[in-house]
């Protein structure tokens, strides 16, 4: 140590560039030593938290607190703002535009694609066709992919006769199938990105009442104080409503332990405005992608539009992760 | 003057991490485990096929039933009535469907397609599958094909979709060979037939002068392997489908019986009776020899390969009544696996390997069951008074068998159908055919 101190003195002479005082130079080192050792404090024991949300409030104790809840609640964010657009309009679909997505309209909408205009020109007839062109046709590269919001018509992948005596036409479904798989990673991308800036936006409309408390009253109010979790039989209840909705998928039978997260963002009346499946790294295996969907499906099952939560407790359930394992099923 | 500079350029990294910390929103606070759900068909609306000319809208209408057939069949589908669509699919195929019209009857999927005959004079077909909640296309492919093999085509397409929604292969672009039976009971003809799994497309492979049993099919579909008696003693032979090239496997001497073919289409494993004793032998269709794998003074029976062709389940009352085994592929190890009570037989390996369907006579009445390859799990599917001879669908989810009721004291009645189970055990469903039938095998994915 010392000898590695000595060593380095002599060093620095040769440019000897500012008149440093030793003493300022170390405890610089030093200061900034803290500092770092905050900083990596702060990750090391930060980090678990940011990463694994606390866990389920399903605790019995959670009732005695329910209580306290609404009396502790000064402030409730759900009555103001109408929230942006009418939403999911599942209803009645009188305008052609087909693409009632709730997203708040500032949303990626660059060019108006394909789905935007109905009534628009005839259609491009279809996508590149490629024509048979036997075997290993290169997987369709010439894949338009239009912006991603809409649901455009991916092109139809051309595909060799079945002929009687058929074994080519397997082959190239195949190879074309896992060409698409592949493909479909993009789009599944951005509608990751999609999802979490419509989180984001949907989180925005209950900023206005924070600020507006801080200017009220009692600013140290937690964002959710602690008498306001679910309760047991509230989250009963939502548990019972959701397992209503979900129609198992036939090859969860063989994945017991396939877990599928989805990520809910649910809108002060309980309509469920974003279901995002939160693994999207494991939609390239079929049977994931298969259970994945079945579960994100729920939210949009008649039965569980809204959700039937307590809407008093809005900052609690707005956002929220479903876990869904048919590992009680067979 | 440096230090503050040394303060600075320290601290404000480290000030807005620290910032950065406060400002992040605690993670999605609520998690709610579901662990239940309902095991409901999936409704999903399939209208019929856009087609320009007369001819393309009837294939349209075609492909776009035998689609729906071949789901609804599954039990893991509910396509639902035409007459409840709001959308006209004449312009469904040109632009992404109005999602609404098809939220607001509950269709969950949607499948939209088109058909056109070319100028050879072929018909393309195209199709998409949509998820109607999160308004995305699921998968799409077009296919080319003669005018007369559009049904080929409207399987596939089912197979797609099937894929694509459960994560499992389908099997509905399949073949079933069986035996076509006529005539009453005491002179019954008994002819290879084949069809299309839906019961379409059925023909006759041999001419009912010989009694034939048992027809299996080889890896490729093409191939067929059964018992006739077309010469003194009942012998297994090969029958190609497309040349109808026959030949016998192995001349033997003696009776050969319950033929089978390896997972990799090489060998014919099989039964050899010699002085009132059955032992299993493997024969090898290139070298053209047999190996015997079991030695018993009992009737061993029914050998059946596991997929990956490393072990061979079979039948056996070495142990005083018939019951199922289990040895290596080359007759080592053998071990019992069923202990109920009964009689067990025509063990069949399930293609995914995890499980292995069989016969079981009990109390009367016979029973199509399944077990684990270690005889864990046992769970029959159905019963009846005689159901006999399960096979399995390529992606071992459902069974075929045939099913007969009794017949009265003059021979006639009770003739026999086949039906198909799935392991669930509910969706139990009769297959057509054009006459009586038993003796079922279910090939592999075609293509």
């Amino acid at each position: 140590m010392s000898l590695a101190v000595a060593d380095r003195a002599p060093r620095p002479e040769p440019p000897l560039p500012e008149p440093m005082p030793d003493g300022v130079g170390r405890r610089g080192l030093a200061f900034s030593g803290a500092l770092h050792l905050i900083l990596g404090s702060l990750f090391i024991f930060g980090l678990p938290t940011l990463f694994h949300p606390p866990p389920p409030q399903e605790m019995p104790i959670a009732v005695q607190l329910v209580t306290m809840g609404p009396e502790t609640r000064a402030t409730h964010p759900n009555p103001n703002m109408p929230q942006p657009e009418a939403k999911p309009d599942v209803p009645i679909p009188a305008p052609p535009a087909p693409k009632p997505e709730p997203e708040p309209q500032p949303q990626p909408a660059p060019p108006p694609s394909a789905a935007a205009a109905p009534p628009a020109p005839p259609e491009p007839p279809q996508p590149p066709q490629q024509k048979p062109a036997p075997p290993p046709p290169p997987p369709p590269p010439p894949e338009p992919k239009p912006a991603p919001p809409p649901p455009p018509p991916k092109p139809v992948e051309k595909v060799e006769p079945p002929q009687a005596t058929p074994q080519p036409v397997q082959q190239i479904a195949r190879n074309e199938a896992k060409a698409q798989a592949k493909k479909y990673d993009p789009g599944q991308f951005d509608a990751l990105l999609r999802n979490l800036a419509a989180q984001d936006t949907a989180q925005s409309p209950d900023a206005p009442p924070k600020t507006r408390v801080a200017s009220g009253a009692a600013s140290s109010q937690p964002r959710a104080p602690l008498g306001s979790q679910l309760s047991a039989s509230e989250v009963d209840m939502i548990r019972e409503q959701i397992s209503r909705c979900w129609n198992i998928p036939a090859g969860a039978r063989d994945a017991k332990d396939l877990v599928v997260e989805i990520r809910v963002a649910v809108m002060p009346d309980g309509m469920v405005q974003q279901a995002t499946i939160v693994d999207q790294g494991r939609l390239a295996d079929p049977f994931f992608r298969a259970a994945a969907e079945s579960a994100r499906r729920a939210f949009f099952n008649p039965e569980c539009r809204p959700l039937r939560l307590p809407p008093d407790k809005y900052e609690i359930w707005k956002d929220m992760v479903v876990d869904f394992s048919p590992k009680d099923l067979l | 003057m440096s230090k503050r500079r040394l303060l600075v350029t320290g601290a404000i990294p480290a000030l807005l991490v620290m910032l950065a910390w406060s400002g992040m929103p605690a993670r999605a606070a609520l998690r709610i485990d579901i662990t239940s759900g309902q095991s409901q068909p999936m409704p999903i609306a399939i209208p019929a096929f856009a087609g320009g000319g007369a001819g393309e809208a009837q294939a349209g209408r075609d492909i776009a039933g035998v689609v729906s057939a071949d789901l609804e069949r599954s039990g893991l589908f509910r396509p639902l009535d035409p007459r409840s669509f709001i959308q006209d699919v004449a312009a469904t195929d040109t632009a992404a469907p109005r999602f609404g019209d098809w939220r607001q009857i509950n269709a969950q999927a949607l499948v939209t397609g088109s058909v056109q005959t070319q100028g050879d004079g072929r018909l393309g077909v195209q199709f998409r599958l949509w998820d109607v909640d999160a308004e995305q296309q699921l998968t799409g492919f077009g296919y080319t094909t003669t005018q007369q093999n559009w049904r080929r085509i409207a399987h596939i397409i089912a197979d797609e979709i099937y894929k694509r929604i459960t994560g499992e292969e389908g099997y509905f672009d399949t073949r079933i060979v069986y035996v076509a039976e006529s005539g009453p009971a005491q002179t019954r003809t008994k002819r290879l037939a084949i069809m299309d799994q839906d019961g379409a497309n059925n023909r006759y492979l041999t001419d009912g002068r010989a009694l034939v049993l048992t027809p299996r099919f080889s890896p490729t579909a093409q191939e067929i392997t059964y018992l006739s008696y077309a010469s003194k003693s009942p012998r297994v032979y090969l029958l190609n489908i497309d040349t109808g090239q026959q030949e016998v496997v192995g001349e033997f001497p003696g009776m050969s019986f319950a033929p089978r073919f390896s997972p990799d289409g090489n060998r014919v494993i099989l039964s050899r009776a010699i002085n009132g004793v059955s032992n299993i032998y493997v024969y090898d269709l290139r070298t053209h020899s047999a190996t015997r794998l079991t030695d018993s003074e009992a009737i061993d029976t029914s050998p059946c390969y596991s997929p990956d062709g490393s072990r061979i389940v079979f039948n056996s009352d070495r142990g005083g009544s018939q019951q199922l085994y289990v040895m290596g592929a080359d007759g080592s190890g053998v071990r019992r696996i069923s202990f109920g009570s009964g009689k067990y037989g025509t063990p069949v390996w399930s293609p995914r390997g995890d499980l292995i369907a069989f016969t079981k006579i009990a109390g009367g009445s016979f029973s199509i069951g399944v077990m684990q390859p270690d005889g864990s799990g046992e769970r029959l599917l159905t019963q009846g008074f005689l159901v006999e001879g399960p096979t399995w669908a390529p992606n071992g989810r459902v069974l075929m068998y045939f099913s007969q009721g009794p017949s009265d004291s003059r021979g006639y009645g009770g003739s026999p159908h086949l039906q198909t189970i799935d392991l669930t055990g509910y969706n139990q469903r009769d297959v057509p055919t054009p006459g009586a039938a038993s003796d079922p095998a279910w090939s592999p994915l075609l293509r």
